[in-house]
């Protein structure tokens, strides 16, 4: 078993565009989805990371942005780390993540060795 | 109709239990209420307990400006009267008495040239 | 390892649509702190409340009090936004002067989301959104968008149209509410009763809209009854709402909806009454229905509502068809046609005629009404009568003619299936 993270990353916008009731059966949707993962003994840990007061920092720390809100550009909106056997396996496990329900998309990522 | 200050002094609310609290606020409501609607409330705030006293043409700052908080100004408001003497009564009125208070009153002078 | 999803607060302690609900209550209470005019801000503070709710619930990390929660940060909000613009704005609002000082700001605005607070800003948007100044349309789309918590998609897929008409009339509506200066408060007096009407109208417009779309999905369709009967339960736990016409209505919804289920197959099609298996009737919805029903029965008011529901009292609690108490259906429908006389209610009060007295009689009072040609059901219900008559010709021309008259694709293969069973009715005759 080796560890892999996942990134979800949606756009700013999709979530904007939800109705309370969507955001309800999205919430739904992630907490269905992880438990599965986690009766399956795959999910190791992981969050949703904030989209207030976010700060991007560059050039030893010289230039201070808010950020990373940019219209066009996906957010990371969350990540979490499971277990699988192999990437095809984890790309496998990926494709019911509901961050697809408000058009984003998951970066698989393993460590390197 | 002229503009006066009110400055409070004491008027300490941390003795109070959640409850007395709020029904303390209520009636702050009610009587700033009664005020907008005769056209006679201004403004105000209440102030914090932190302070800074700058004094002197050498500009010396000490913390400050007075240990005692019976007579520290706890806030301030500013408010329409005929005279001197209504605006008296109108203080007389105010709930910050339920908290033991000392209030000066003050015309706003008009720095008419 | 730390696993956050063992948590004891998971998403399915969430009461359901309790996000949609909350909606309905916050944009409310916080419409009544900003003005009307600022509908806007309440709305966009509300969105932001549930989006923070996203980002800090997580992935089952929900608050031991998710309501509490949501009230928290949305009062948080609502004082930032408050100081913000303190010394720069003025609000149309009963309370605007106790915002405009930190003695009274944070005490006012918590005492906005107090329970009887909320129940009366509710009221207030109910009344508002209901405005007979605006569009019906306008009124049905405020009314979702406001106190239902809908989005434009949802609404536009609620209402058959399109995103951005909704938009436009919702622009419009609220353009208008500005231009009037309306004041966002509970009608009184001699204007409280016509007003009360127009909501029952709304409320029951979004009901109709759930219970007789035959175009939009089931999901939709339930969650606008459901809405329904929402909006009218607030309406008689309030002093102003508590009289026997909302009763009335209430229990006429309850009837409705208890036949829900039976009513449409899993294709979309509408099975007639007279074909509807009784078993799937919802029995706790009747009972809800016939104890509203007695209790709208206190005074002397006699609505449409008072006899709709009797009407689906009546067939609900027959054993078949047959057993139908008619001769009682068809008197409130002599009742109803003199309040009401619509299109649908002659249509339907022939079709109880024909089961008291045959197809014959039924057929002769169709046949008066003259203004109904343009009407699909006009020609579906002549041709039914045909049909029993055996004038299949006939009936076959009254099909072809209602084809002609709807766009709705599952009553179209409705009728396209009973121009079928003619043929195979022909045959062996």
């Amino acid at each position: 078993m080796k560890d892999f993270i996942f990134l979800f990353r949606s756009h700013e916008r999709e979530l904007q565009k939800l109705s309370p009731d969507e955001m309800q059966s999205l919430l739904g949707k992630w907490s269905t989805w992880i438990k599965k993962l986690n009766d399956a003994g795959k999910y190791k840990f992981g969050d949703r990371l904030s989209r207030e007061d976010a700060k991007v920092v560059s050039d030893f720390g010289r230039v201070v942005t808010d950020g990373p809100f940019i219209e066009s550009k996906e957010i990371v909106g969350g990540y979490i780390i499971i277990q699988a056997e192999s990437m095809d396996e984890a790309v496998e496990i990926s494709k019911q993540c509901p961050v697809y329900n408000i058009k984003g998309m998951v970066e698989v990522r393993t460590g390197a060795n | 109709m002229k503009d006066y200050l009110l400055l409070f002094r004491g008027g300490e609310m941390q003795g109070l239990s959640e409850e007395e609290r709020n029904k303390h606020l209520a009636k702050w409501g009610q009587w700033i209420g009664s005020l907008s609607k005769e056209g006679k409330f201004a403004g105000g705030d209440p102030l914090g307990v932190e302070a800074r006293v700058i004094s002197g043409k050498k500009m010396a700052v000490t913390d400050g400006p007075y240990a005692e908080s019976k007579e520290m100004v706890g806030g301030y408001l500013i408010i329409k009267a005929a005279d001197l003497n209504s605006a008296t009564e109108i203080t007389k009125e105010c709930p910050i008495y339920e908290v033991d208070d000392v209030t000066e009153i003050r015309e706003i002078h008009h720095m008419d040239f | 390892m730390i696993l956050n999803v063992t948590k004891k607060d998971s998403y399915e302690n969430l009461a359901s649509h309790l996000f949609r609900n909350e909606a309905g209550k916050m944009v409310s209470v916080l419409t009544r702190i900003f003005g009307l005019p600022r509908i806007e801000i309440a709305e966009d503070i509300v969105q932001d409340t549930f989006l923070k709710a996203l980002d800090e619930w997580g992935f089952n990390n929900i608050p031991q009090n998710p309501q509490a929660w949501l009230y928290k940060v949305a009062k948080n909000k609502t004082i930032d936004y408050l100081r913000h613009w303190k010394h720069v704005q003025d609000y149309e609002s009963d309370i605007s002067h106790l915002l405009k000082s930190e003695w009274t700001l944070s005490a006012s605005v918590n005492n906005m989301f107090l329970d009887n607070e909320i129940q009366d800003s509710q009221l207030r948007m109910i009344f508002t959104s209901c405005h007979p100044l605006l569009p019906q349309e306008s009124q049905i789309a405020l009314t979702l968008k406001t106190l239902c918590g809908f989005s434009i998609k949802e609404i536009s897929r609620a209402l058959l149209t399109t995103g951005a008409n909704v938009n436009k009339r919702l622009f419009r509506a609220k353009q208008k509410l500005r231009d009037e200066h309306l004041k966002f408060e509970i009608p009184m007096g001699d204007e409280l009763a016509k007003r009360l009407d127009s909501v029952y109208r709304v409320i029951y417009l979004i009901f109709n809209e759930g219970y007789s779309s035959t175009e939009s999905e089931k999901i939709i369709r339930k969650d606008l009854c459901a809405e329904a009967l929402r909006l009218c339960q607030l309406l008689s736990e309030h002093k102003i709402g508590d009289n026997p016409k909302t009763y009335a209505l209430f229990s006429l919804m309850c009837f409705h909806s208890s036949r829900f289920n039976a009513r449409i197959d899993d294709k979309g099609y509408v099975i007639l009454l007279k074909e509807q298996d009784r078993k799937l009737w919802n029995k706790a919805l009747i009972a809800k229905g016939f104890e509203y029903l007695s209790k709208s029965s206190y005074g002397n008011e006699l609505s449409e509502y008072h006899l709709e529901a009797g009407i689906a009292s009546y067939h609900l609690s027959a054993k078949s068809l047959d057993k139908t108490n008619w001769n009682s259906i068809l008197k409130l429908y002599e009742i109803l046609e003199k309040i009401n006389p619509s299109p649908v209610t002659i249509l339907n009060k022939a079709i109880v005629v024909s089961q008291i007295s045959g197809p014959q009689a039924a057929l002769e009072e169709v046949l008066k009404i003259k203004t109904l040609e343009k009407y699909y059901l006009y020609h579906t219900t002549l041709a039914e009568l045909y049909k029993d008559l055996d004038q299949i010709q006939k009936a076959k021309t009254h099909l072809e003619e209602a084809l002609k008259l709807t766009n709705s694709a599952a009553e179209i293969s409705l009728i396209k299936k009973r121009i079928e069973e003619l043929k195979f009715n022909r045959r062996f005759l």
